[in-house]
């Protein structure tokens, strides 16, 4: 799959570009806060109808403007695509492909597959498990399209039965009612844990292998899911911590309270990991979430990395850039500061690419020409 | 908009409190009555002052001009079926067709709890008294098909005794309409809902 044309009008600080891309590589250089990321953001919104970092919509739209717009021309295995997004100030977001308006943004996801791998993931990964489930349900709802919407379901319920046990009531139709979105949210929580389940064991070789060559030091890192819906059963157990939900006055069983640990030589990565061994694993892992969607789906999802080579010496660099071509990648778009950094690097391998030189929203150099 | 007469004023801001009314369209409407040489006013003001009377039907909770609706109280309507609705706008669209002769329920709503709508809040304990005094036999859960309206069906089947038989609306291609504009979900939902074909099912 390749994205071959972007325009962008009001997006974060870009007030209007036109993108022609490289089937391969494609890199913006300049310095932070110029706009590179919101580039790569405009690339995810036009893959998964949002941003990347949660924000909300409307806080995307350039200062003063009342609407943003991007499109973007796909081909995708040799047809061709086009997706239009818009977002007024005030009123619904839509999305448009091939000239049709979608009436669910979830119809969209998975079409475009794409992976996304930035500096804030180091921190997710670390943060809550909240995070880390995010970044789990964000492949898998690329890969199945009846997991999302049994993932959307689960959570409404999951809402409508905090909201019950927040009011405080406990007469016996209450009590009813609970045990009501128990046997509902079942047969979702089975569905959503097998898959998961199912995604982290296909997952793990991937991920392993990927990180030792990344840390390139013999270390072995590991990753294990965890879930209440692993043993026994559901409902038997809800309804023992009925009593329990309605004092705490939330609801204490379920596939919300899933994880992912990870592991460095057998000891948990949140008690120890220094900066480099964090930066591998989530790599690593994110590297493996590409692989992964790439088996899965019937085409070669699009690679946005932001700023991955910072902090990282020469021959790190050059380590992790034959490791992403060993992996065969399909089209990449790649941020970094470090203008020279990245030039030598893929003329080092011998690799065609283009290059954007960002200031303050706008392209003020293309492949070494004056824009 | 200037208005010389303050009589006026006040009538035109009472239409545009109307919901869909815009002040320009109060203003059409009170010159219209102004004019009209039939009375029409005077009419109007008669039947508005009576909408007070309106109560709520005390066994179906549907509008009504006496303490039990007319369609509770008609005899010729079957009174083993009941259709249970969320709102008084369900009754009247359902009565419009022409096809249903059971007797209703009004819900009042469907449970949401995030709305501050738990099973206490609708007119749900008056059903389950219903269908024991009247001795219905079906329930027909006329509800949005929905995650909520699903919940609310879940729960009332829950609580009903189990010799009532239940039914949802059937939900899928409109009649007349074509297989390949079905949006996937609604074609999906008639699919899981099919039902058995026979040649008396083939008339309308
Ligand atoms: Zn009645």
């Amino acid at each position: 799959m390749q994205l071959n044309k972007i325009h962008i009008t009001n997006f974060c600080n870009l007030k209007n570009l036109e993108l022609q891309f490289h089937p391969s590589v494609n890199a913006f250089v300049g310095n932070n806060g110029m706009g590179k990321t919101n580039i790569l953001d405009a690339i995810n919104y036009l893959c998964l109808t949002r941003s990347n970092f949660s924000r909300t919509d409307k806080f995307n739209v350039l200062h003063g403007e009342n609407f943003f717009r991007i499109s973007g021309d796909f081909t995708r295995n040799s047809k061709k695509n086009h997706v239009v997004i818009k977002l007024p100030v005030e009123g619904q977001k839509s999305l448009e492909l091939n000239g049709k308006d979608l009436e669910r943004m979830v119809d969209h996801i998975g079409k475009f597959p794409v992976v996304m791998i930035a500096p804030k993931d180091n921190v997710q990964i670390l943060e809550s498990s909240a995070e880390r489930r995010k970044l789990i349900d964000k492949v898998l709802s690329q890969v199945n399209i009846a997991y999302l919407k049994d993932l959307m379901a689960y959570n409404k319920l999951l809402e409508q039965r905090n909201a019950m046990l927040k009011s405080g009531q406990s007469s016996g139709s209450v009590k009813a009612l609970l045990e009501v979105y128990d046997e509902k949210m079942e047969p979702l929580a089975k569905h959503i844990f097998l898959q998961r389940n199912e995604f982290i064991e296909e997952l793990k070789p991937i991920f392993i292998r990927l990180y030792s060559r990344i840390a390139h030091s013999g270390e072995q890192a590991e990753m294990e899911y965890f879930s209440q819906l692993s043993v026994g059963n559901f409902i038997e157990k809800c309804r023992k911590n009925l009593e329990k939900d309605m004092a705490l006055k939330r609801s204490s069983t379920g596939i919300h309270k899933d994880d992912v640990h990870f592991t460095i030589n057998q000891n948990a990565i949140s008690n120890f990991a220094s900066q480099g061994q964090l930066k591998s694993l989530v790599l690593a892992f994110k590297l493996a979430q590409f692989v992964y969607l790439k088996m899965k789906t019937d085409t070669t999802p699009v690679i946005l990395l932001d700023d991955v080579f910072d902090k990282l010496d020469r021959d790190r660099v050059k380590h992790l850039v034959q490791l992403l071509f060993e992996e065969q990648l399909g089209q990449v778009f790649i941020t970094d500061t470090d203008e020279q950094r990245i030039l030598e690097t893929f003329e080092k391998i011998n690799f065609e690419f283009f290059w954007f030189k960002i200031k303050d929203g706008t392209v003020i150099q293309r492949n070494g020409t004056e824009s | 908009m200037n208005i010389s007469s303050k009589i006026v004023e006040d009538a035109v801001k009472s239409f545009s409190s109307l919901p869909g009314v815009g002040r320009k369209t109060a203003l059409r409407l009170v010159l219209h009555l102004l004019n009209d040489k039939y009375d029409l006013a005077d009419e109007m003001s008669l039947g508005l002052s009576k909408l007070k009377e309106v109560r709520f039907c005390k066994q179906c909770h549907n509008i009504s001009d006496n303490d039990v609706c007319e369609i509770c109280t008609s005899q010729a309507r079957n009174r083993q079926t009941v259709c249970v609705v969320e709102s008084i706008r369900d009754v009247i669209a359902i009565e419009e067709t022409g096809y249903f002769s059971g007797l209703y329920h009004v819900l009042g709503g469907i449970i949401s709890p995030l709305n501050g709508i738990g099973p206490e809040n609708l007119n749900i304990r008056s059903l389950l008294e219903r269908i024991e005094r009247q001795g219905v036999e079906e329930l027909i859960m006329a509800i949005s098909p929905t995650i909520d309206g699903d919940t609310t069906i879940y729960y009332l089947t829950r609580m009903i005794p189990s010799h009532v038989k239940v039914s949802t609306i059937a939900r899928g291609v409109a009649f007349g309409g074509e297989l390949e504009y079905a949006d996937e979900f609604t074609l999906g939902r008639s699919i899981a809902s099919r039902v058995p074909y026979t040649v008396q099912n083939n008339q309308l």
